[in-house]
């Protein structure tokens, strides 16, 4: 008799659990799902400064000069100057883009200007005349023939200036999409 | 029946009861998870710079953008769809990264969580069997000179269901 109470007493403790579990714990059940990811990387874009911006040698105008390569419309190797300076050897620059792909091309010229130094002495090339002067910024490759970014700028040469080789370097920067 | 036999009855009895009380799941039992679509980052012809692809797809599907504008052909955001005849809560642990292979080399795979749906509090399934669609995403970050080469990996993501 004393097995029966504990058996009856064993099964209502255990449908009592079952009925606390459903309707009281908090239960959860997780499940883990694998997602696959890929991704296919290439690299047939190549960028290449091919030829450097040159103001050539200029005899200059004691008054002083402005002097200008525009290379908006291609390649040039003219100066056009704003009085009388003497000047030889100008080109203007090359940045060669290769692309297995076909891609917009978007250019972004320097903000500020660049800054050109002899020694202790110095030149600017002015910010704003290198996005003018330079190759449109809006343009694409046909995945298969090398593209080509003209450069070119303005220097203003005041009276005076000392005379030397004056270098210096800009950053482009080159979008694709 | 000899008391032996009996007591064994009883003894299995209890734990096949107990058993059931205790790991019976009642949430969860009818709802499924599937892939519906598996996160690919496309074809990236790589920017010389290296680059930083993101699918931000916490609103919902989206697909591969270039920091650099590498240029970044297809891809799309992944997708899990969650169908369940009731209306559950269910919880999506994400991975904090991922490594991706293509032997001998690797990418790393991070940020899915913010950039996956239902990252924080979860979502309710719509029961009826309606599809309940989790789109996930995530980043990658290409160095200057990432090796060329087909990444692939799989993403581990717990579903809890209460």
């Amino acid at each position: 008799m004393m097995k029966m109470k504990l058996n009856r007493s064993g099964v209502i403790a255990g449908i009592l659990l079952i009925a606390f579990n459903i309707l009281v714990l908090p239960t959860s059940i997780a499940g883990v799902v694998a997602v696959g990811v890929d991704a296919i990387i290439t690299s047939t874009i190549t960028e290449t400064a091919t030829t450097d911006l040159d103001f050539g040698s200029i005899d200059l105008d004691p008054a002083g000069d402005t002097v200008t390569i525009d290379a908006s419309g291609g390649a040039t190797t003219a100066a056009t100057i704003t009085a009388s300076s003497i000047v030889t050897g100008e080109t203007s620059g090359l940045i060669t883009i290769t692309s297995g792909v076909i891609a917009s091309v978007a250019v972004v010229y320097p903000a500020a200007d660049v800054t050109l130094t002899s020694g202790g002495n110095t030149l600017t090339i002015v910010a704003a005349t290198i996005a003018t002067f330079s190759s449109e910024t809006g343009v694409a490759t046909d995945g298969i023939n090398p593209f080509y970014i003209y450069l070119g700028g303005t220097i203003v040469i005041p009276s005076g200036q000392a005379t030397g080789t004056y270098s210096g370097s800009m950053n482009i920067t080159i979008n694709y999409s | 029946m000899p008391s032996f036999w009996k007591k064994s009855l009883i003894i299995r009895f209890w734990l096949i009861l107990w058993s059931i009380a205790l790991v019976f799941p009642v949430h969860g039992m009818g709802a499924s998870a599937v892939v519906s679509q598996l996160v690919s980052f496309g074809t990236i012809d790589l920017h010389p710079g290296g680059d930083t692809i993101t699918i931000a797809a916490a609103g919902g599907p989206a697909v591969p953008v270039a920091a650099s504008n590498s240029v970044v052909i297809g891809g799309n955001s992944g997708l899990i769809t969650v169908t369940s005849a009731t209306v559950e809560h269910v919880d999506i642990i994400y991975p904090v990264t991922v490594t991706m292979a293509s032997s001998p080399n690797s990418i790393q795979l991070v940020s899915i969580d913010i950039n996956s749906q239902y990252n924080v509090g979860g979502a309710d399934t719509l029961g009826g069997g309606l599809p309940l669609t989790i789109s996930l995403g995530g980043v990658i970050t290409l160095a200057a000179g990432q090796a060329n080469g087909s990444y692939t990996a799989q993403i581990p993501i717990i579903l809890n269901y209460s």
